[in-house]
């Protein structure tokens, strides 16, 4: 049996802490939370845990980090393995950004900074019912 | 102690001496017996014996002498002494003086020249036990003012609410501290507030008609439970202590006593219970897994014994648990060896109980079928696995399986060197060093156990010709999959693997206490996050 992951990409260590711990203390040991601060290196992750035979359930990634944007992350996500639930984590004036992942990657929802927890588990829980 | 003295005055000092004489020879031995031969002698001797507090019970004083007369004198002594019995004497009866003495110095008796020595000690006698009678009724007063001063500060000042209270609800007094308690500002503020406790102030009014009953039936009552409300409607235990006090005819006048909050300490007292409950019951389950743990480490082959027929390995077997979801398992027969690696659902008892199925199927199929092909091995096991947990069927509860790696090595058997080795894995890879190189053996992507998986699974078998230095390991993912490290993040079975690279031309002793170093220092204070189990063996 295969675990569940759930990915979080953002380049400020910051938010990947906030984002960590809101998910364990709603999900507590049900997925394992793992991290990447940019594009390139979600990558690596997700060919690992690929190699390791885990599976990522979702991902949630910053628009704006150094290198590769968030839409486009996600886009190729996208391309490669499209059962992830994807969810982009915005500023609010990405609009296009947003709407850009809306017509290329089936982005499941955008959370605006700064969110809430409630915002957040509710957008990984609706977003675990596609799984 | 000085004696008390009496006083006499007279301008005659033949009437003087005799009247000491006499007054000596009757009272002389409690009373001294001072003499003046005028008033203002007399009013100086009596302010001399104030200063040295000497009492002076009596005056007895002539009536006519030149200067200050008796009645004005006696007048003086009256204004500065009001206690003191005045006696007048007198030769004529001077009506003027014996009224002005009357009616302005409280005159207790006036005597007519010559007096009769009987009259005389007659009438001080008397004087004197008047003035003691007095004086014991003052003493007694101010000892009983004292006394109530004294029980009005404990009333007043206790840390306990006093109160008295009647038997239909009414409080008849109350200490700061009861309206402190129930709330309220002042005993006033209580007192115009509360008009039937039972009603008011009882949580469960019938409450008060027991604490009413066990007064009547008992005459007391001590630390009588119960809650009652405060001002704010906030709820709070109070321990009563309490006696009826009754008139002559044994009628209920009212009942009076004490009371505390109890609240914080029946608070403390059922979370210390709840506790000792808790800590009880924690015990006997940490007493029974602890047992448990006995019967999962009997399950396993002791590395001792193993390294006795295969020298180079090391086996290391982490519970996150006390018990565990993963195991190893060992069998050596006649020119080879099997040696597998399990990983059940779950950590903790439930992996356990997995661990329980797994273990005794595998020896059923070992040693009683005799089956020692890897592949063969992990199908039977599915097989086992299913219908014990009676997942074939349609009303499975279970949805439990394992993972599993299986190697089957065999010995040459003349010179007692390998030669061949047969891995299948279920979803748990071979790891093995050939020449510098980590080669890995994935093994197929398939579970034993499960629901979902197909009851007749053919695993594969993957043969590697041994070589001399080869060594080989098979881990489950509770190693890679630990997070740690600076941010929180996977192991990983990159970093593992190449952790086994590094280390394999070392001696499997020094392998197995490198593994568990870099493992404990990648965990650092973060939790554990599954069963470890890390098996390695070679031929050097």
């Amino acid at each position: 049996m295969s675990k569940k992951v759930i990915l979080c990409v953002d380049d400020e260590k910051i938010i990947l802490d906030s984002l960590k711990s809101q998910l364990k203390k709603r999900f507590a040991s049900e997925y394992m939370y793992e991290v990447a601060e940019n594009a390139d290196e979600a990558f690596e992750v997700i060919e690992e845990l690929a190699e390791d035979g885990l599976e990522i359930l979702i991902i949630v990634s910053d628009w704006l980090m150094p290198g590769m944007k968030g839409d486009e992350f996600l886009i190729h996500i996208h391309k490669m393995f499209p059962a992830i639930v994807k969810v982009m984590l915005t500023g609010q004036a990405d609009e296009e950004a947003v709407e850009n992942v809306r017509r290329n990657a089936d982005l499941h929802r955008c959370l605006y900074k700064p969110w809430t927890e409630e915002e957040l588990v509710d957008t990984i829980l609706s977003g675990l019912e596609k799984v | 102690m000085n004696k008390p003295v009496i006083i006499c005055v007279d301008d005659e000092k033949v009437v003087l001496t005799s009247l000491k004489e006499q007054l000596k020879r009757a009272f002389g031995k409690d009373y001294s017996v001072e003499t003046a031969e005028n008033g203002e002698d007399a009013l100086d001797l009596y302010e001399e014996l104030a200063e040295d507090e000497i009492e002076v019970p009596v005056i007895i004083s002539d009536y006519i002498m030149p200067g200050m007369k008796g009645d004005e004198l006696l007048q003086r002594i009256h204004d500065l002494a009001p206690k003191m019995l005045k006696i007048l004497l007198t030769g004529q009866a001077s009506t003027e003086g014996v009224t002005n003495a009357v009616n302005y110095a409280n005159l207790y008796r006036y005597m007519a020249k010559p007096w009769e020595q009987e009259d005389i000690v007659l009438t001080v006698s008397e004087a004197i036990r008047s003035w003691l009678q007095e004086k014991q009724i003052r003493e007694q007063n101010e000892q009983l003012r004292a006394s109530e001063a004294k029980y009005r500060s404990i009333f007043e000042n206790a840390v306990e609410g006093m109160y008295q209270t009647t038997p239909d609800g009414r409080i008849l007094s109350a200490n700061p501290s009861m309206a402190r308690i129930l709330g309220y500002d002042s005993p006033e503020e209580l007192l115009s507030s509360v008009d039937d406790l039972a009603k008011q102030s009882y949580v469960n009014p019938k409450d008060r008609e027991t604490f009413g009953r066990i007064l009547s039936e008992e005459g007391q009552v001590i630390g009588f439970q119960v809650q009652q409300y405060r001002k704010d409607g906030s709820k709070i235990w109070l321990s009563l202590t309490s006696r009826c006090v009754r008139d002559a005819n044994g009628e209920v006048l009212y009942y009076e006593g004490s009371l505390m909050d109890i609240t914080e300490q029946r608070e403390r007292e059922k979370a210390e219970r709840a506790r000792e409950i808790a800590e009880a019951a924690n015990k006997k389950m940490m007493e029974s897994i602890h047992y448990a743990k006995m019967i999962q480490q009997s399950l396993l082959p002791n590395p001792e014994e193993v390294k006795t027929w295969l020298p180079d390995s090391f086996f290391i077997w982490k519970p996150r648990d006390i018990v565990g979801g993963d195991i190893f398992f060992t069998d050596f027969f006649e020119g080879s060896f099997v040696v597998a690696v399990i990983d059940c659902t779950g950590h903790g008892v439930p992996g356990a109980f997995m661990t329980m199925i797994a273990s005794s199927a595998l020896k059923r199929i070992i040693k009683d079928e005799s089956c020692h092909d890897p592949a063969e091995i992990l199908k039977r096991l599915n097989f086992i696995v299913k219908t014990t947990l009676q997942q074939d069927t349609e009303h499975a509860l279970s949805d439990d399986g394992l993972d599993a790696a299986i190697c089957l090595v065999k010995l040459r058997e003349t010179h007692f060197t390998s030669f061949e080795l047969t891995f299948a894995g279920a979803r748990v890879p071979l790891f093995y060093m050939h020449r510098n190189e980590l080669n890995i053996i994935k093994g197929d992507r398939q579970s034993v156990g499960y629901r979902k998986s197909d009851l007749k699974f053919s695993f594969t078998n993957h043969i590697v010709n041994i070589e001399k230095e080869m060594s080989f390991y098979m881990a489950t993912d509770g190693f890679a999959d630990q997070m740690g490290g600076e941010r929180e993040r996977r192991f990983g079975s990159r970093r593992f693997r190449e952790l086994l690279r590094e280390n394999a031309h070392l001696p499997f002793e020094k392998q197995e206490e490198i593994l568990l170093q870099a493992f404990d220092e990648y965990k650092g204070d973060y939790e554990r996050q599954d069963d470890v189990t890390v098996v390695g063996f070679g031929f050097k």
